[in-house]
C-alpha cells in the first residue's frame, strides 16, 4: 500500500505553487482561435511534406502554384475566422488538404521511394497527424468560471494523489535507458529475417525490463502483508538456483571447449 | 537489502537480454538462447524478490 501521509503534497502548498513555464505558451495558444491553433501544425506539415516536393528540382510550375495556394488558403481561413467561424475551419481542412494533395499529384517524383527520406516521412506523418488532431478537436480555451482563475483546463485544480518517490523515478529511468539501449543492438544485420527476429526480441526484452522495473517500483511500497525474509528467500530460490545452474553450465562449456 | 537484491537480479536480466540480442545479431543461436534465458530468469527473480507478500 502506498504511504499517502508522506508522499502527497499539502493542498495549500500545491495551490500556492508558482505557475509552471509551460503555462505561458499554453495561455498564448489558448488566446488564439480554433483555426489559428490548427494552422501551427498545418504550417509544420506543409514545410516538411509539401514545400520540399513542390520546390524540388524539375518539379515544374504547377506544383509550386498549388503549394503557395495551400498557404494562401491557410491565410484566408485565418482572416475569415473572426467574421465567419463556421466557414474558416472547413476552408482550412478541405482547402489546405486539397491544395497539398494536388501538389503531390502534380509532382509525383518528389514522393517516389527513391527520394523519400525515412526520417522526413516520419516527421511529415507526425505533422499531418497533429494537424488532423488539432482540426478535429475543440479549441483550447481559458476557463473563466468562478474559482477557475483563468486556467487552461476547466474545473478545480487537479492535485496528484501521491508523489513519485525518488527511488522509483531512478529505477524507471534506468529501466527505460536499458530498454532503449537494447534497441541500439543489431542494426547492421544484413539478413532481413534475422534483423526482424532481432528487433522483435529486443522489443519484447525491453517491454519485459520495463514491466519488471515498474513492478519493483510499485511493490516496494506495498507493506500490507510484509513477508518474512525467509519466505522471500524461498520464493526467489528457484530463480537464483536456475541462474547459478546456467552460470555453471557456461563455465563447464567454456572449460570443455578450451581442452 | 531486498531492494538491492532485486536491482542486482534486474541488472543480470538486462545484461542477459543485451548479450542475447548481441549473440542473435552474430547468428550464434545457441549462445543467444542461453543469454535470453538468463535474461528472463533474472527479470523474473527481480520481481519475485521485490514482492513483499504472496498477494497484494
Amino acid at each position: 500500500m502506498s504511504q499517502p501521509a508522506e508522499q502527497s503534497p499539502p493542498v495549500d502548498e500545491a495551490l500556492a505553487s508558482p505557475p509552471s513555464k509551460l503555462r505561458r505558451p499554453l495561455a498564448l495558444i489558448s488566446s488564439l482561435g480554433a483555426v489559428a491553433q490548427s494552422v501551427i501544425p498545418a504550417l509544420y506539415a506543409w514545410g516538411v511534406t509539401v514545400a520540399p516536393v513542390a520546390w524540388a528540382r524539375g518539379a515544374g510550375v504547377a506544383p509550386r502554384i498549388c503549394s503557395v495556394a495551400a498557404l494562401a488558403v491557410m491565410g484566408a481561413a485565418l482572416l475569415v475566422e473572426a467574421k465567419r467561424p463556421r466557414l474558416s475551419r472547413p476552408l482550412l481542412v478541405w482547402g489546405f488538404t486539397a491544395c497539398s494533395l494536388l501538389t503531390w499529384v502534380l509532382a509525383p517524383v518528389g514522393l517516389s521511394v527513391a527520394k523519400l527520406d525515412a526520417t522526413r516521412g516520419f516527421l511529415g506523418a507526425a505533422g499531418w497527424l497533429m494537424f488532423a488532431f488539432s482540426a478535429a478537436a475543440p479549441p483550447i480555451r481559458r476557463a473563466s468560471g468562478p474559482g477557475e482563475n483563468g486556467r487552461i483546463v476547466p474545473g478545480p485544480k487537479l492535485l496528484p494523489r501521491t508523489r513519485v518517490a525518488r527511488g522509483d523515478g531512478i529505477i524507471l529511468a534506468a529501466a527505460f535507458v536499458c530498454a532503449l539501449g537494447l534497441q541500439a543492438i543489431g542494426w547492421g544485420v544484413a539478413v532481413p529475417e534475422r534483423a526482424l527476429l532481432l528487433r522483435a526480441t529486443t522489443l519484447v526484452a525491453g517491454i519485459a525490463i520495463l514491466g519488471a522495473a515498474t513492478d519493483i517500483a510499485t511493490l516496494r511500497h506495498q507493506v500490507r502483508k510484509p513477508a518474512r525474509p525467509a519466505v522471500r528467500m524461498a520464493r526467489v530460490w528457484p530463480s537464483a538456483a536456475l541462474l547459478i545452474l546456467l552460470a555453471l553450465a557456461a563455465v563447464a562449456y567454456a572449460l570443455l571447449r578450451s581442452t | 537489502m531486498f531492494d538491492a537484491l532485486a536491482a542486482l537480479f534486474l541488472i543480470v536480466g538486462v545484461a542477459g537480454f543485451g548479450l542475447g540480442a548481441h549473440a542473435l545479431g552474430r547468428a550464434s543461436d545457441v549462445e543467444a538462447i542461453y543469454w535470453l534465458v538468463v535474461g528472463i530468469v533474472g527479470v523474473r527473480a527481480a520481481v519475485a524478490v521485490a514482492r513483499p507478500a504472496g498477494g497484494t
